[in-house]
């Protein structure tokens, strides 16, 4: 790990040289996080290991790089910047990664109607929970399932563009928001769901990283997906056909904030490439915040979708999926405390043997942060998680299952 | 604050004014406005004299957030923060944009009367106001909601009443001071509809800015 870590530093502190030559009269901002964990798990091989269970981490775990993230702002003028985003991960997969990279215009706005655009790749902007340095949460640790999701297979690269009404700045108790999508490179979306299921971590899948599939009897097999790569990359074109998203909310001044998103690959289900499926997955999200007082936050999210691979007549994956969760923080002066609940469902929809994709589950997630300092940290999580996932089935395993997780976190950022 | 208690008047040298006029801003729902902006506008007034009024960017917000400023007046913008904000407005009195870096000064002459709302294009809630005034004769109304101008001139005279939170006619009120008026040395305005939100510039996330 520590091998790594210095690896890590010195690759990146030439990137990080070689950018600021580059932009040597512009503006650069360095911001990080490290993340040091002690972990206590009782689930048995993590998804990220090939596995089935939810959770990053499994029983033979105890210490973890949680997070090294360093994200890296260049303001190249007024309205123009460039972005990037990249982190080290001591688990499975190559070790850094970059995990967003992107040129924003945002010029300062010059009448109510406030104009911003993006281009590169980038998080839909859906997660109400990591809003901290390279998308991490602030707290709890691990992500709720949605978001989850989200910094595993969902990623557009393309462009963006968003127009909000700062109707705070026009003497009007609305803000309104809406913005526009088109990206490609993320047409295998859905196969996580489908063949592991909603899982719940912090573990971010970076550009071109490949993740194991657990070892399920379709993948790769004549009796289903033959085409299929015992590896997974969820962020590659596979049908040259370019995806959308779109948004709209409307928030009000110091009170609540509404936000639809939608999201539609339009992968063609009957393409492959690169031993990589196209998925067509599309779904629909809700997310709500409503600050009850200035130090007490409730946020929640639903998100509804369907993936389609393969043709309706033969061996073919058809889920439906949905998730939804409430989370309460509380901030004090140097604590942060959050409690959370969710549940999360994908359904089978497809009669294809041996690839029974049904999940069921539920969690409750505690966490508590205390700030030693602007820079330190010490956070701490309990998770109890309960689900029915199916597929356990083909690996003799029990399909009903209940895990817990507790983790502490040294945290240091800057 | 110290704008809370000013009350600045000039006596002109014009003869007839009249002794100590009270005026009382109350909300819709009959309770007091504190810190709303009153002034009183008429021809040719007599201008204070133009002055440096300081504006700074401290922990993430503007400070202070109303600022009264006489026509002509430089306000002075200092980022005292560790990072850079990037200041704007588009009101009509003062269309304006700037990036200011940890620790820089910007100076900018306010040559138009009126209301500057003005915020930052990196933080979001930061929000501020500027009024820009063309009469000597303004004060903010204290927490009863009052106001006493100690003397006026008897030209003839408009009140404004402003605030960032008030809906009636676009954020200002303004009143004709008739002779009945005039005679009875007081006045009070009451709001006809409710006020908008509070507009404190408390920041979404704030660990990630090492102020």
């Amino acid at each position: 790990m520590l091998l790594k870590l210095v690896k890590f530093l010195s690759s990146l502190l030439v990137t990080v040289f070689s950018f600021y030559t580059s932009f040597l009269y512009a503006e650069t901002r360095i911001s990080g996080l490290l993340d040091l964990r002690a972990v206590d798990s009782n689930t048995d091989i993590s998804w990220i290991d090939a596995g089935l269970a939810p959770t990053r981490f499994a029983a033979d775990d105890d210490v973890a790089l949680g997070q090294a993230v360093i994200a890296a702002h260049w303001q190249i003028s007024n309205a123009l910047s460039l972005d990037g985003v990249t982190s080290l991960y001591d688990d499975a997969g190559n070790s850094i990664g970059i995990n967003e990279l992107y040129i924003k215009y945002a010029p300062a706005p010059r009448n109510p109607w406030h104009i911003q655009a993006k281009a590169g790749s980038f998080f839909p902007e859906i997660s109400l929970e990591n809003t901290g340095v390279g998308w991490t949460s602030r707290v709890p640790l691990t992500n709720s399932a949605i978001n989850t999701w989200i910094g595993e297979e969902v990623k557009l690269s393309g462009v963006q563009v968003s127009l909000q009404n700062l109707g705070k700045m026009a003497g009007r108790e609305w803000d309104f928001t809406s913005s526009l999508s088109l990206f490609v490179n993320n047409d295998p979306t859905g196969s996580m769901l489908a063949w592991r299921g909603w899982a719940m971590h912090d573990r971010q899948l970076r550009l071109g990283e490949e993740i194991a599939i657990a070892d399920l009897p379709t993948i790769g097999s004549e009796m289903g997906f033959e085409n299929q790569s015992p590896y997974y990359d969820p962020f590659t074109e596979v049908d040259d056909r370019p995806g959308y998203a779109l948004s709209m909310s409307i928030k009000k001044t110091r009170g609540p904030g509404l936000k639809y998103y939608r999201y539609d690959n339009r992968a063609n289900p009957v393409s492959v490439r690169d031993r990589q499926y196209g998925w067509h997955t599309r779904f629909d999200h809700l997310s709500f915040s409503y600050p009850l007082r200035t130090s007490t936050r409730v946020i929640a999210q639903w998100l509804s979708g369907s993936s389609l691979m393969g043709f309706k007549t033969e061996e073919h994956v058809d889920i439906h999926f949905s998730a939804w969760f409430l989370s309460v923080t509380e901030k004090f002066t140097h604590f942060r405390l959050s409690i959370r609940y969710e549940t999360f469902n994908v359904e089978d929809r497809d009669r294809t043997p041996m690839d029974d994709n049904r999940q069921k589950g539920d969690a409750w997630t505690l966490g508590l942060r205390y700030d030693v300092n602007k820079s330190f940290s010490v956070a701490a999580e309990y998770i109890a998680l309960k689900e029915k996932n199916y597929a356990r089935k083909y690996f003799n395993q029990p399909i009903d299952i209940g895990f817990s997780q507790s983790q502490l976190a040294f945290q240091w950022r800057f | 604050m110290r704008y809370a208690i000013t009350l600045i008047f000039l006596l002109f040298g014009l003869v007839n004014s009249v002794l100590g006029f009270d005026v009382e801003v109350l909300r819709a729902n009959g309770k007091p406005l504190a810190g709303a902006l009153v002034s009183l506008h008429g021809e040719g007034m007599v201008l204070p004299e133009s002055q440096h009024i300081e504006l700074n960017q401290r922990e993430l917000r503007f400070d202070p957030q109303i600022t009264l400023v006489p026509l002509g007046s430089t306000v002075v913008f200092t980022n005292e923060d560790k990072v850079t904000h990037h200041v704007y407005s588009f009101s009509k009195p003062w269309r304006e944009q700037f990036r200011l870096k940890k620790g820089e000064i910007r100076n900018a002459v306010m040559g138009t009367a009126g209301e500057v709302a003005l915020g930052c294009n990196i933080h979001d809630w930061m929000l501020a106001y500027i009024y820009v005034l063309d009469t000597s004769l303004y004060g903010l109304t204290d927490e009863d909601g009052h106001i006493q101008f100690s003397a006026i001139p008897s030209q003839a005279l408009t009140l404004k009443i402003r605030h960032p939170r008030i809906r009636d006619g676009r954020g200002a009120v303004s009143q004709v001071l008739s002779t009945e008026l005039r005679e009875e040395n007081r006045v009070t305005i009451k709001l006809k509809r409710k006020l908008l939100p509070k507009r404190d510039q408390i920041p979404t996330d704030d660990d990630e800015y090492l102020y």
